[in-house]
């Protein structure tokens, strides 16, 4: 069994690390060009611009390039970033917090809630009240997070004044307390956080309403009603219980998606989070960069993904079947 | 269940918790401002700001690096003003250039700067090159004289000198730099110790914001303020009027008025030293016809382009000889294309491209190359549909937008710069493929008449007859359309007074001509 994850997400990974290194040449223009391009940006003398090419290496043939970008892959370094001037891996480092902080408090938020939603809206589904609910979520699940994320920053920070507008603190807060600085950051995360929340609630509501529309007609429920168990207890205890299974696959691919969504919320809230990092270093051609965020965001993609399909025989025996002898 | 609900309120009441509490700390950092000045200006990320790291996409970078580290000579709102240098004596060739130097300058880590360190820093940066467009390959040597007297030998003359070379290298400490190999590596603290009016108290590379201390030794004057923080903010206008910070630059007139009526201060870049214009490409089989160009420069009523995107009606409209109306090169009498459809409907009738019975000229077909969305594109669209010529505009990212530009694959392009009101040198970098700014080297205008010119104004040491030379070329760009200005763009500067309101506009722009306020020179009370 784990050989057999092992051996398909290896073989995954390898082929993703290969494209990694060729996907972003294959786009037009290059770090150099980038520069070059910059409304109000410098003009590079030919010696300039030479003692660049030459510095970054970029007059190697891809041939070389390619085996230096294994050999960094051996040791996880990228090198150094051409925007940043600085070793790579310690720029994702420094970024990475930002994101797993907010992806990781919006998974919990969007999971209990959506649970919590899913529960109740399953339970009422006969009513009419619960029918609007239902359509509410699904609508709001259409919504793109760059659109939720702008009129939450319009309402709240632009026009309320009640949250700021961007960035992970306040610059330079001087403060004694670390509860001040605690509350600062979550006060910048706020945002952000509300924003994934909202956008990957629905999922998880959706499925679970129906899990529980299904747990509900089974015997056993009309057998717990009859016997006369509270209805909180009915529902966390014996529904929630049944309809849990699927929420945990669903789980580890949101995670994933909630990776991806970061890049528009980071890049909207001015967050200094790996998934606006992502999309400087994209724009600015910057192949070492790029190299370094497609490993890390491939990797935890991955990482998932497979602990999903590691994990889900071991809570559910039933998918082990066909091999009977086992 | 009930615990989960629990902590979910919890977190609710710590997050609005969050907001009040962080009211009142601000409130007791602000009664903490009274005794600190601190002056805080929106812009972006320009990374860590030693002179081999800054970052280059912008003038940022080259601003705060200015703000550590001091040249021989620098610029105020008179023009060129001595700095390390107090004074300075050019040979009669415009080949030698000794410079005497202050006495008691010390670096932020207490070792006096002295000629040693000018000579080092003028052979480190021909091995190393600085970032911010200087030609080393004009400087054959520097020599010691005494520990305050500096020769500088020029392998050719090059009059511009003096404000593209002495007023833009940093002087660096010869007791660090001499160890390092490899300065685009070396990010350590002692890589930012300048003689700068200021020191880098922090710098978050992850938020790119910067907190500079004030140097309380500086050999120039007082500095006037304690602390000039520089913050990434998403919308400098918004956070302005949020009070995030204090100062802010936007192109936005519309925004401008409003603030300004709200009591903000406002500064408008003076003289405008941008540009926004479209770029020819010589090489087009049609495009390389001056005819042509001329009848698109009739055929577009750009004082119209530059008031709908300014939101402003005075506008100045791009004069074809490329150096701004308000530069102090510019050549008053020069040709200019005003907007005039029928003269630009003759132009294309006789150069044989025939309307068809929907009025479209179906052999000229011609498009536009745009980074980034651009609203003049589109105006310039409907303009050149009424004399029938059909424009496509294609919009790419700036990496594949100077790569098509290098290759050539356009044929025409919109491009802004900045740097028009600084040295007029610009024009022979602009043309001659010698500088590769793609938006502004790659198109070499064969020219000979031009070339000529552009290399007699860099040995003309006499102003009026430099003048006379740069007039010349004016005239042969607004006859040729190497390119077409649309509109000089202004820059604003708002800010609340309240704060701070020394601002001022450098004479012909900080360094190379940027149109910034944030000018150390600000900050110091030299006078």
């Amino acid at each position: 069994m784990i050989k057999k994850i092992l051996t398909l997400y290896g073989s995954v990974f390898v082929i993703l690390l290969l494209l990694n290194f060729f996907l972003p040449r294959l786009m037009p223009g290059g770090p150099i060009e980038y520069l070059d391009g910059q409304d109000s940006g410098p003009m590079l003398t030919e010696a300039q611009k030479a003692s660049m090419i030459e510095y970054y290496n970029l007059d190697a043939s891809l041939g070389e390039q390619f085996i230096d970008y294994l050999g960094g892959l051996l040791h996880l370094e990228f090198g150094y970033s051409f925007s940043y001037k600085e070793p790579v891996t310690d720029i994702v480092l420094n970024h990475l917090p930002y994101t797993l902080w907010i992806v990781g408090i919006s998974t919990t938020l969007s999971l209990i809630l959506g649970i919590l939603f899913g529960l109740w809206s399953g339970w009422f589904h006969f009513k009419r009240g619960d029918r609007r609910f239902m359509l509410t979520m699904m609508a709001v699940g259409a919504l793109p997070e760059f659109l939720v994320g702008m009129i939450l920053l319009l309402v709240f920070a632009v026009y309320m004044g009640f949250l700021p507008m961007s960035g992970a603190s306040e610059p330079f807060l001087s403060s004694d307390s670390w509860w001040t600085v605690i509350a600062d950051y979550a006060q910048h995360a706020a945002l952000p956080i509300i924003t994934l929340t909202i956008v990957s609630i629905s999922s998880t509501y959706l499925l679970v309403r129906n899990e529980t529309i299904q747990v509900i007609s089974s015997p056993f429920i009309e057998f717990a009603k009859m016997k006369g168990i509270k209805r909180n207890r009915l529902v966390y205890r014996h529904i929630l219980k049944n309809a849990l299974l699927p929420i945990f696959t669903l789980m580890m691919i949101r995670i994933g998606t909630l990776f991806t969504g970061a890049i528009f919320v980071e890049t909207l809230f001015s967050y200094p989070g790996i998934g606006k990092l992502l999309k400087e270093a994209v724009l600015s051609r910057d192949y070492p960069l790029m190299h370094g965020l497609f490993f890390v965001f491939s990797a935890i993609i991955l990482l998932f993904n497979a602990l999903a399909d590691f994990l889900y025989p071991k809570l559910d025996p039933r998918v082990k079947g066909g091999n009977k002898n086992e | 269940m009930k615990k989960i609900l629990f902590l979910f309120v919890a977190v609710l009441l710590f997050v609005t918790g969050c907001s009040k509490s962080n009211e009142s700390s601000s409130s007791t950092s602000k009664s903490g401002l009274d005794d600190k000045k601190i002056v805080k200006i929106g812009w972006q990320n320009s990374g860590f700001p030693s002179p081999f790291t800054f970052d280059t996409n912008g003038p940022g970078g080259f601003l705060r690096n200015s703000f550590l580290f001091d040249t021989l000579t620098w610029k105020d709102d008179t023009g060129v003003i001595p700095w390390l240098a107090p004074s300075w004596e050019v040979s009669e060739d415009n080949l030698e250039y000794t410079f005497t130097l202050e006495k008691d300058v010390t670096f932020h880590d207490g070792e006096s700067l002295t000629a040693d360190d000018v000579v080092f820093s003028y052979n480190y940066f021909k091995e190393n090159t600085f970032q911010w467009n200087t030609d080393m390959t004009k400087v054959a040597s520097a020599e010691k004289i005494s520990d305050h007297e500096v020769k500088i030998t020029l392998t050719e003359p090059y009059v511009p000198f003096i404000s593209e070379i002495a007023g833009k290298l940093p002087i660096i400490p010869k007791h660090i730099w001499s160890k390092v190999e490899q300065p685009l590596e070396y990010q350590e603290d002692e890589a930012l110790i300048g003689s700068g009016p200021f020191t880098l108290d922090s710098y978050d590379s992850a938020t790119g914001n910067y907190k500079f201390a004030k140097n309380e030794n500086y050999f120039k004057g007082d500095v006037t303020v304690d602390e000039v923080q520089y913050l990434a903010t998403e919308n400098r206008m918004l956070s302005l009027q949020n009070k995030e910070i204090d100062g802010g630059m936007t192109f936005n007139y519309t925004e401008v008025q409003q603030l300004e009526k709200s009591g903000y201060g406002v500064l408008k870049s003076e003289p405008t030293g941008s540009a926004v214009r479209v770029v020819f490409n010589l090489k087009n089989e049609k495009l390389s016809d001056k005819n042509l160009r001329q009848a698109i420069a009739y055929a577009l009523d750009r004082s119209s382009i530059a008031e709908k995107l300014t939101g402003n009606s005075e506008v100045m409209v791009g004069s074809a000889g490329v150096i701004p109306p308000d530069s102090t090169w510019y050549k008053k009498d020069v040709k200019q294309y005003d907007y005039n459809v029928e003269q630009a409907n003759a132009i294309l009738d006789k150069l044989g491209y025939e309307k068809n019975d929907a009025g479209i000229r179906e052999d000229l077909d011609l498009s536009v190359l745009v980074s980034s969305t651009s609203k003049e594109a589109e105006l310039m669209k409907s303009m050149l549909a009424n004399v029938g010529i059909k424009l496509d505009i294609q919009t790419v990212d700036s990496a594949t937008f100077s790569t098509a530009m290098a290759e050539g694959n356009y044929d025409m392009s919109i491009t802004g710069h900045i740097g028009l009101s600084g040295d007029p040198d610009f024009l022979r970098l602009w043309f001659s493929g010698q500088a590769s700014n793609s938006l502004a080297g790659k198109g070499v205008f064969e020219n000979e008449e031009f070339q000529k010119l552009a290399s007699l104004q860099l040995k003309q040491g006499n102003e009026a007859e430099r003048k006379a030379t740069v007039d010349e070329m004016q005239d042969i760009l607004a006859e040729e359309l190497p390119t077409l200005v649309l509109y000089h763009r202004p820059f604003y500067y708002v800010y609340d007074s309240s704060v701070f309101s020394g601002w001022f506009n450098t004479y012909g722009g900080i360094s190379d001509g940027i149109p910034l306020t944030d000018n150390k020179a600000v900050f110091v009370d030299y006078k």
